[in-house]
């Protein structure tokens, strides 16, 4: 039998190029190699007693490398050939380390399940195990979270820890695809699990029942491999980026208005963080949030699996990702661009000598450059049911309605006069500054702008503020009248 | 070790032109004196972004022409598209004790770095080897 030493690997092998062996299989063979050259064997097997990944053996042209065949017997005339295993790859780009994704397993069933996976060249199962190996945090189980969180379960996610404090209310249905009416009133955390363990029982699913807050922000998310903000509201977008900043974890950032919809990568190897992006958020009440300012049906279903797809591509490590750009969907015009952002070496939190160094609470108005005035005058208001027993009472006051006319169409508010917060300062004339005049709008925020607005233009008449909005009469004033739609 | 002007040049533009994929090769040269100044390049049976493999029969071709035209294999090139030219943990497992390693460094605006390594043979240990290009 002639065995074909490759030159790669003659040096262990006394610089032989071939060898004539009398034996009936590749075993045999490998046997004579060691015993005529005992140093060879460390370099041929591992501690194991494996053969190294380095080696190839071919018999003819048939690759004989796994052991199980070295024990057949070898054909006449075949030729053995003891060749090197060339191979490589570029460092690990994902966010989960190849020690904690090689401790995976799988078994039929989910080799089954992530059949579509396995066949993707660029995922395989090495991209699957990392999938498993990920712990993801995902804040907020309303409209972005729902999307989010299916696909990540679906997808094979091995823990899902959920934080909303929130109930399942009626106007979520109509966009937060993983709540049904049977979940009406149950916390969103209980829909979120039995829709996770519905996909896929195996998976650790993590339920946070919470707020997130200052003091909990850091505790929440600290050991998890990535945070994927779902949340609505500025604040909280704010103590998500902070958190992770501090804590060092990488940030998959969505938000959603209207028509439109925002994705982002934050705080992701050196990357920009979001108060990078943006350093102070708009005053509060200028810009609605989502509930205030409502948002499409399955708009954030498009930019939640977005979300979910950015974060499978860093777990994997595939890919291009969003770290240091925003993408903008325009679902109305069909428009979508993607900004470039940079690092900003004076951010206060992952700038060059950062001034924030725990998660604080922080006063919004403050903070958004809103509160300039000391001198400034409180705005007074009245509660739901003070407003209503004034009505009640027949109290002579003037009622300002300053929502926009699609939303008047919801709901009339009845002898209420109209005037759009635009046109306050020119028609402050028709107000009548001898008694109270009361402003209202959906939630209670704009109307405080428009009082401040009527200030401003040198309206001296008492003014109030309808604390919460209109929506804070539902249960009080029309529940029982239909007025709603 | 000593690498030709004309074959350092020859790996960046094989580097850039494969890019975003993986870029391989076998190099031949001298081993004696230790010179390397030429690159085959085999097709990447596996190629993505972030892996490469050679056949081991077009391998066997390849050295065995090598040496019919008094040529050594004296080294394996392969390029990491956007990541340092340092090996990675698949590529440590697939070093052959002795033989010399280069990996280069590139992203769409061309080679970046190449950097040379190899394994002892005696404990196992990927070192960075010094190379002089001319």
């Amino acid at each position: 039998m002639n065995v074909y030493i490759s030159a790669t690997l003659r040096g262990f092998f006394g610089k032989n190029h071939k060898f004539e062996i009398a034996t009936e299989n590749i075993r045999g063979v490998l046997n004579w190699l060691t015993d005529e050259y005992p140093d060879s064997k460390k370099i041929l097997f591992d501690e194991d007693n494996h053969l190294r990944s380095f080696i190839q053996i071919y018999v003819g042209d048939i690759n004989k490398t796994e052991e199980i065949g070295w024990s057949d017997p070898l054909p006449a005339n075949g030729d053995v050939y003891l060749l090197p295993a060339i191979a490589g790859g570029s460092p690990n780009k994902s966010i989960i380390s190849d020690e904690r994704s090689k401790a995976i397993s799988f078994d039929d069933s989910d080799i089954e399940r992530f059949g579509k996976h396995l066949m993707l060249r660029d995922i395989g199962v090495k991209g699957q195990k990392r999938i498993r190996a990920a712990k993801v945090v995902v804040v907020g189980a309303g409209a972005l979270g729902s999307p989010v969180i299916q696909y990540l379960a679906a997808a094979g996610v091995g823990t899902i820890k959920v934080v909303d404090f929130d109930v399942v209310a009626l106007d979520n249905l109509q966009n937060q695809v993983l709540h049904t009416s049977r979940d009406l009133k149950r916390p969103k955390v209980a829909s979120a699990r039995d829709k996770v363990k519905n996909i896929n029982k195996s998976i650790e699913f993590q339920p946070e029942n919470a707020k997130l807050d200052a003091d909990n922000a850091v505790e929440l998310i600290d050991g998890y491999d990535l945070v994927i903000d779902c949340t609505d509201n500025y604040k909280t977008r704010y103590l998500i980026n902070d958190a992770c900043a501090l804590v060092g974890i990488p940030l998959v950032f969505g938000a959603i208005y209207q028509y439109e919809g925002q994705v982002g990568i934050f705080n992701l190897n050196g990357g920009p963080c979001y108060r990078c992006v943006f350093p102070s958020p708009p005053p509060a009440g200028l810009v609605p949030t989502c509930s205030e300012g409502g948002a499409i049906s399955p708009l954030p279903g498009i930019v939640g699996s977005i979300q979910a797809n950015e974060a499978l591509k860093l777990i994997i490590g595939i890919g291009e990702n969003l770290s240091g750009k925003l993408l903008t969907i325009d679902s109305l015009y069909l428009h979508s661009r993607i900004l470039e952002v940079s690092r900003n070496h004076k951010c206060p939190i992952c700038g060059d000598t950062p001034s924030i160094i725990k998660v604080e609470d922080f006063d919004y108005d403050d903070f958004c450059g809103l509160k300039e005035a000391e001198e400034e005058v409180p705005v007074e208001g009245f509660t739901a049911e003070e407003f209503a027993q004034k009505i009640e009472n027949n109290d002579p006051m003037t009622i300002v309605d300053v929502r926009e006319p699609h939303e008047r169409a919801i709901l009339r508010f009845p002898n209420a006069v109209v005037i759009p917060i635009g046109q306050l300062a020119r028609r402050k004339g028709e107000l009548n500054p001898g008694i109270d005049t009361v402003f209202l709008c959906k939630e209670g925020k704009r109307s405080v702008l428009a009082i401040n607005t009527l200030r401003e233009a040198g309206y001296t008449g008492p003014l109030y503020n309808l604390k919460g909005g209109i929506d804070s009469l539902k249960d009080i004033m029309f529940s029982h009248e239909g007025a709603w739609l | 070790m000593r690498m030709s002007k004309e074959l350092f040049l020859r790996l960046a533009l094989i580097s850039r032109n494969q890019y975003p994929n993986e870029a391989c090769g076998i190099l031949l040269g001298n081993s004696e004196t230790s010179r390397v100044d030429t690159v085959c390049e085999p097709r990447n049976i596996f190629k993505t972004a972030d892996e490469f493999e050679i056949d081991s029969l077009a391998y066997l071709k390849i050295e065995k022409c090598a040496e019919k035209n008094g040529k050594d294999v004296v080294g394996i090139f392969h390029s990491h598209p956007d990541a340092a030219a340092v090996p990675s943990e698949m590529d440590k497992q697939y070093m052959i004790p002795g033989l010399n390693y280069f990996i280069s460094s590139v992203d769409c605006t061309g080679m970046k770095q190449l950097k040379a390594y190899t394994r002892k043979a005696t404990d196992g240990e990927v070192i960075e080897l010094e190379y002089k290009v001319g």
